[in-house]
């Protein structure tokens, strides 16, 4: 853990709540990209971002500092992505709700950053597609290898579950994404 | 076509993690199957894909809206005691810190109490030991004044007491020379028979504590007490690091001889690895270990950490080998998973758990009737002569016997706490190994050995 968040924890601890503003603005932006990749729309991954963070906040005398603050963040916005999916699940099927398969345009922070032509490519929508296709166990390992760069042994970790388990989970992950992609090609 | 190893391989590459010689493999197979080469630079690109896929940058107003949560949120209180975490999905034993409602004002409310009923516990301890104090005092005193009176009134005592010595001596009074007292003034120790057929002939007391003696250095020493034959069991408390050595096996089976049934309590530093390895081990010996598939469910969750496995198949010979293999797949881990282990005999109240456990009684505590055609020698001494095929036939019996030897088998379910137990009517597991079960062989030992956690 770096000395920052050492320090920044500690006064957050201390009482003072612009402390953990600090920590916000340090890590919204990935954790914000990370979720976006697992909902699949940006209303939830602000959600879910939102409540990582207010755990996280409510948390934080329980943080013990053995693992990556950022880590230890992301295992909370995991399991709140976790349940929100199974509350929609629950109630409205995602797709039924962007008919298009895109992101919901109303972010402004979207519309005015430049490189949105090619992000709505063909191409990437079709990624973005296949990826959402993916179940949601094969869609996590993906985003923690390819988008946060994580080894199987940290995936492992954060995820709670055998190393085995992880490196079989990619194997299929990546088997099935590029099936999907060539479907789609075809 | 693509071998799935060959696929297992590429992946893995793709993924970074392939081994070197993995990778060597690799480069060989893609130089010679145009297919596979295609393939892996397809995932390579998809994964370059994903990789590239721009960043979204987080709604303008998403920091505010957390900051605002937050500021309405209770604060965290570096003191508070760390939280379990708790999974909620099985896949995720324990990823997610789960905010426990214990309110943080109402433990800062009894922080305020906390000394004033901390002062009112030291009060009512002092109160409470001091009146118990003198109560023992005031009735000692009135135990020994009703002895001295009775003793005045028999002039047997004083051949047995001690001549420059008020005190009683506590040296135990032969049983030939106990002395009488009169039994309207006695007040002492109520001794089982006495009281309920009182003799004023031969009525025998017990000998009072031990008087404190002011000058104990100077004092005479107490006369030695003579045992004949001393047998001092003590508890069996091994590491399981030490059963590669053929002495604590030995002993771990001297150990077993003793009762009808044991309970071994085996301290783990992690029950799930101990489970695996726990199965690796009876693998080996030729055990068939029935796991309990709720139960390994709930130890992943992290429901349970205290399982028990049951067994009336094994020998003490057999559980001590079971204990070796245990302690070298053990030693192939590092840091052990496997602490101490503790044997003792079982009880009837684990005898009772056991029983709610398994879903039936496993007759614990059962001695082995011998089989009809075993009979015990005569004791009338008209044994008959052994004929000439005798050996011939034990030799044959022991061969079948051994041929139809019950395969050894044991069962694995949850032990504690009694929420995450399962129910045994249920289980399918448990069914199989009813199923299996056959007549306990005379020299099998029931045994239930329950893995806890070290700590």
């Amino acid at each position: 853990m770096s000395d920052d968040d050492r320090r920044l924890i500690a006064e957050c601890l201390a009482g003072r709540k612009q402390a953990f503003g600090e920590i916000v603005i340090r890590y919204q932006s990935r954790l914000y990209n990370a979720a976006i990749r697992l909902t699949d729309s940006p209303e939830d991954a602000a959600d879910v971002v939102q409540d990582a963070f207010l755990n996280a906040y409510q948390s934080l005398h329980s943080f013990k500092g053995d693992a990556e603050f950022f880590t230890w963040l992301y295992r909370i916005a995991f399991n709140t992505a976790i349940s929100m999916k199974r509350k929609k699940r629950a109630t409205v099927s995602l797709d039924s709700l962007r008919p298009d398969g895109g992101f919901d345009p109303d972010d402004p922070s979207e519309l005015i950053r430049p490189g949105v032509a090619l992000e709505r490519s063909e191409e990437e929508q079709e990624l973005r597609d296949a990826l959402a296709r993916l179940s949601f166990e094969h869609r996590e390992v993906l985003v923690l290898k390819e988008i946060e760069g994580m080894r199987y042994e940290d995936i492992a970790e954060l995820l709670g579950v055998p190393i085995g388990t992880i490196r079989s989970r990619l194997h299929r992950a990546r088997l099935e994404l590029r099936d999907l992609l060539q479907s789609n090609d075809g | 076509m693509i071998s799935d190893t060959l696929l297992k391989l590429m992946t893995a590459a793709v993924d970074g993690e392939a081994s070197a010689a993995g990778v060597q493999l690799l480069q060989h197979a893609l130089d010679s199957n145009p297919e596979a080469c295609t393939l892996f630079g397809q995932l390579q690109l998809d994964g370059n894909r994903i990789r590239a896929l721009p960043k979204v940058a987080p709604p303008a107003e998403l920091h505010q809206r957390i900051m605002e949560l937050v500021a309405s949120a209770d604060a965290p209180i570096a003191d508070v005691p760390v939280m379990k975490p708790i999974a909620r999905d099985h896949r995720l034993p324990t990823t997610e810190p789960v905010i426990i409602p214990v309110g943080f004002k109402s433990r800062r409310m009894s922080s305020r109490w906390l000394p004033i009923a901390a002062a009112a516990s030291v009060l009512f301890a002092i109160t409470t030991s001091s009146f118990m104090f003198f109560q023992q005092q005031l009735h000692t005193t009135r135990v020994v004044k009703n002895l001295e009176q009775s003793l005045t009134t028999d002039l047997n005592w004083a051949k047995l007491l001690p001549a420059d010595n008020n005190g009683l001596s506590a040296t135990p009074i032969p049983h030939g020379k106990q002395g009488s007292v009169d039994p309207d003034t006695f007040v002492g120790p109520a001794i089982p028979g006495i009281h309920a057929t009182p003799d004023p002939e031969s009525l025998a007391i017990a000998p009072l504590p031990r008087q404190l003696r002011p000058n104990f250095h100077g004092a005479a020493p107490l006369p030695e007490t003579q045992f004949d034959y001393l047998d001092v069991r003590v508890p069996f408390l091994r590491q399981v690091a030490e059963f590669d050595r053929e002495d604590t096996r030995e002993q771990l089976i001297e150990e077993l001889a003793f009762d009808p049934a044991y309970r071994i309590d085996v301290f783990v530093r992690n029950p799930t690895r101990a489970v695996s390895l726990l199965r690796s081990a009876a693998k080996a010996s030729g055990v068939t270990l029935y796991l309990d598939s709720n139960s390994m469910i709930q130890l992943q969750k992290s429901n349970t950490n205290s399982l028990v496995i049951y067994s009336e198949t094994m020998t003490p010979d057999d559980l001590s080998q079971l204990f070796a293999k245990l302690c070298a797949v053990d030693a192939k881990v590092s840091p052990r998973v496997f602490d101490f282990m503790h044997t003792m005999a079982v009880s009837t109240n684990d005898a009772k758990f056991l029983r709610e456990v398994l879903g039936f009684d496993p007759g614990l505590f059962k001695r082995f009737a011998p089989a009809a055609g075993t009979d015990q020698p005569k004791a009338n001494g008209n044994a008959e002569p052994i004929g000439a095929g005798t050996a011939d036939h034990i030799v044959k019996a022991l061969t079948a016997g051994k041929a139809k030897e019950v395969a050894q088998s044991a069962i694995l379910m949850t032990w504690a706490p009694l929420s995450a137990r399962t129910s045994p009517e249920t289980s399918a597991e448990m069914k199989q190994f009813v199923a299996k079960r056959a007549e306990r062989k005379p020299n099998a030992v029931p045994v239930m050995i329950v893995i806890r956690p070290a700590n």
